[in-house]
């Protein structure tokens, strides 16, 4: 029985050993190529995942406005400005129309014209142009709202009016309301 | 042929392939996940935002730092007054020398400079210059906001934010 094991597994062996040189150099040659394999198969292995890398890396400028990020409050503060004895919120609210010199502090507020906008919603003005950003914003009467769009980041914020605003309910409404002041901030991401 | 003597060879070449594929998935693994994030930029961004919350709250000035007297914000309450808290972990000897800054300049809005308050390591503020602005230098953010005193007086407050923390954020 044992013999008999032992002889097998020298056929086998010598199947794939045999004694033959011209075969040993074949081995040889199957060794060093499957070596090679392997190792180009690592190699663009590495290459891969440093590729990914990169996509991997996030960056965090991206992620949200760095510049510009206190607008908001800036804003705040320039709907309570008095002028003439009345506040920039009401006299929005009740000329719906954003020029003189409710406009011309507006510039002087937000004095970088490449970074923001204000006015009314929908409609371009002679102080800060068209609007940065053209995406419809949600419906509310108040909204924080941060998007990213191809290499813009832009904060949004919007402020009702008065009381008109609260009967609008739907996207069409609103878009025909003058009641919605809006300021955005557009950081442009290289 | 040499039947012991192959197998040796064999073996050896079967844990020199497993210690070069060990070695190429650690260096994979080091390439994908070795470097740090830099989350420097928006850790300024967010001190100077809660800086400005403490100073001003829906467009007003807030009492605790503006009053009848004039600004009652002093270097000394600053950290106190708005919650701020500069510790970090003890590593790279960060306890030696904060590695916070913060500095806040009231000015009247087109106006004349009222006074600057600061918390932190003064040494960072040298960083905000355009010549060492970089990557591998601590991130500086200076930004500027519109507010009113109890009055309607229109302030400008300026605001400069530096975080160091170069070792665990650069690469």
């Amino acid at each position: 029985m044992l013999d008999k094991q032992v002889l097998k597994r020298s056929s086998i062996h010598s199947c794939f050993f045999p004694k033959n040189t011209n075969a040993q150099v074949s081995d040889a040659v199957t060794w060093m190529v499957a070596t090679i394999v392997i190792i180009v198969l690592l190699g663009f292995s590495i290459y891969l995942t440093s590729y990914f890398e990169i996509l991997n890396k996030f960056d965090f400028s991206d992620a949200g406005l760095v510049k510009g990020n206190l607008a908001e409050k800036s804003l705040y503060g320039y709907l309570l400005k008095d002028l003439n004895g009345k506040n920039v919120y009401s006299t929005l609210g009740e000329d719906k129309n954003f020029t003189g010199e409710v406009a011309l502090l507006a510039v002087k507020i937000f004095p970088d014209d490449e970074l923001f906008w204000t006015g009314f919603f929908g409609k371009p003005n002679n102080y800060f142009g068209s609007q940065k950003d053209n995406l419809y914003p949600p419906i509310t009467t108040s909204f924080y709202n941060l998007r990213v769009k191809q290499y813009h980041v832009c904060l949004t914020k919007s402020i009702s009016l008065g009381e008109e605003f609260k009967q609008f309910n739907t996207l069409e409404n609103v878009l025909r309301s003058d009641a919605l002041f809006r300021l955005e901030v557009c950081e442009v991401n290289d | 042929m040499n039947k012991k003597g192959s197998d040796k060879i064999v073996s050896v070449y079967w844990f020199a392939i497993l210690f070069i594929i060990a070695a190429a998935v650690v260096y994979m693994v080091l390439i994908f996940y070795g470097k740090p994030y830099d989350v420097r930029e928006i850790e300024s961004s967010l001190l100077a935002k809660l800086v400005a919350d403490c100073v001003s709250n829906a467009g007003k000035i807030n009492e605790n730092v503006l009053d009848g007297s004039g600004i009652i914000l002093t270097n000394e309450n600053f950290m106190e007054t708005c919650h701020l808290n500069f510790g970090v972990e003890d590593s790279f000897d960060w306890s030696l020398n904060s590695e916070y800054f913060v500095n806040v300049e009231f000015s009247m809005f087109e106006g004349e400079f009222l006074k600057n308050v600061t918390a932190g390591n003064s040494n960072l503020l040298d960083f905000c210059k355009e010549e060492f602005k970089s990557a591998n230098n601590p991130s500086c953010l200076e930004d500027s906001f519109y507010s009113l005193d109890s009055e309607g007086n229109a302030y400008k407050i300026k605001i400069t934010s530096l975080v160091r923390k170069t070792e665990k954020n650069v690469g």
